[in-house]
């Protein structure tokens, strides 16, 4: 490819432009939870923005099986995941969840494999949208027996953006 | 692979005086190592003077985080861009000229250049250094990629999600259409169509 500009056009053109800042591009924008471990924070205490995304990524999936009308143990058995490792996702903020058990409730509730594993904190680098939504949704969901329909929309809009933006 | 595109010039801020510049298709080892060893250190540390990632945006230092291998995208849908001056890599910019379409009429749906990165070292950004040293990086990169774009058949068509501390550059400096806030990237887009690219090149002044 051949340059389009010659150095004086350029040279003209600096001189006359406001010198402000000129960054730019989603890349730039797009990580959040990285960004909290590039800061070096404690490697004993997960980062903030990390134990959010587990807490909605626990409450995602004790509504998805409260929706389905299905007890832990039942999940776990027919989702062939361990039962503990499953309760630890559900209850634990600072627990990160294994590749197998996320494959395997992926495929169980056909949920994106790679918006679960960047919310179990698996990934280093998190999408801001994902984060900013899946904080919200966890902001908006109560621990619950069965859900409202309210509810049930609110979950069931969260689990098309993942599976949209997957 | 790393191919010299060109020689241009940036405006030393510090001196007034113009110096030579290369403008690069690719990147090198040396690059890597300007990356790793100067910018990236002093991005983390400018960064760490804020309580939280959006609040780093007042000091342009959102990028801190970035490996080289993740900016260098060896991908087939990218180009990768870098400037040099006085030994020092001075910008990057990737550039995506595979997945992204125009939005703006007449040529809504067709090719474009989108920008996925442009990127200045950390000396030359006002918000990191109180005497910043280089200009031009954005706007020689920029002419860089209308370039790309023609040089592909795509008209000199552009299109770029902005930060914020920079959307008056693209709108009122390099005439840009402003498209409006993204909610998917949760950034305003912009796009240069065809008629602005023209424009935009007006007395450039490269015949051959």
């Amino acid at each position: 490819m051949k340059l389009l500009f010659s150095t004086e056009w350029l040279e003209q053109k600096i001189k006359s432009d406001a010198d402000i800042e000129t960054d730019a591009g989603r890349a730039l924008e797009r990580s959040i939870v990285a960004d909290d471990l590039a800061r070096g924070k404690s490697s004993i205490v997960a980062p903030r923005a990390a134990v959010q995304l587990r807490i909605a990524l626990g409450t995602l999936v004790r509504q998805l099986r409260t929706r389905d009308g299905l007890t832990l143990p039942e999940v776990a058995v027919r989702a062939d995941v361990l039962e503990d490792e499953l309760r630890q996702v559900e209850n634990n903020p600072s627990y990160t969840a294994r590749p197998r058990l996320l494959h395997n409730l992926s495929k169980f509730f056909g949920v994106s494999l790679n918006n679960l594993s960047q919310m179990s904190g698996a990934t280093i680098a998190v999408d801001r949208r994902l984060y900013n939504t899946a904080v919200q949704f966890a902001a908006h969901s109560d621990n619950v027996s069965s859900l409202s329909r309210e509810q049930l929309e609110v979950l069931e809009a969260f689990v098309g953006m993942l599976n949209e933006s997957a | 692979m790393k191919k010299l595109l060109g020689a241009r010039v940036l405006l030393n801020r510090h001196t007034g005086e113009m110096e030579p510049a290369q403008i690069f298709f690719g990147s090198d080892d040396t690059n890597r190592r300007h990356y790793e060893e100067l910018w990236k250190p002093d991005l983390v540390r400018r960064n760490a003077d804020f309580p939280d990632w959006g609040a780093s945006a007042e000091g342009n230092a959102q990028d801190s985080h970035w490996a080289w291998d993740e900016i260098m995208k060896s991908t087939l849908a990218y180009e990768n861009f870098v400037i040099e001056c006085a030994g020092l890599t001075q910008g990057i910019m990737n550039v995506n000229i595979a997945t992204r379409f125009a939005t703006l009429p007449p040529h809504k749906g067709r090719e474009l250049a989108y920008i996925d990165r442009i990127a200045t070292a950390p000396w030359n950004r006002h918000k990191l250094h109180p005497k910043p040293k280089y200009m031009g990086v954005g706007r020689t990169l920029f002419a860089t990629c209308v370039s790309l774009s023609i040089d592909l058949e795509f008209g000199g068509r552009v299109g770029l999600h902005s930060l914020e501390q920079s959307e008056t550059w693209y709108r009122d400096e390099l005439g840009l259409t402003d498209c409006g806030f993204d909610e998917t990237e949760e950034m305003r887009y912009f796009e240069m169509t065809e008629e602005q690219a023209i424009e935009f090149l007006k007395g450039a002044e490269v015949l051959s």
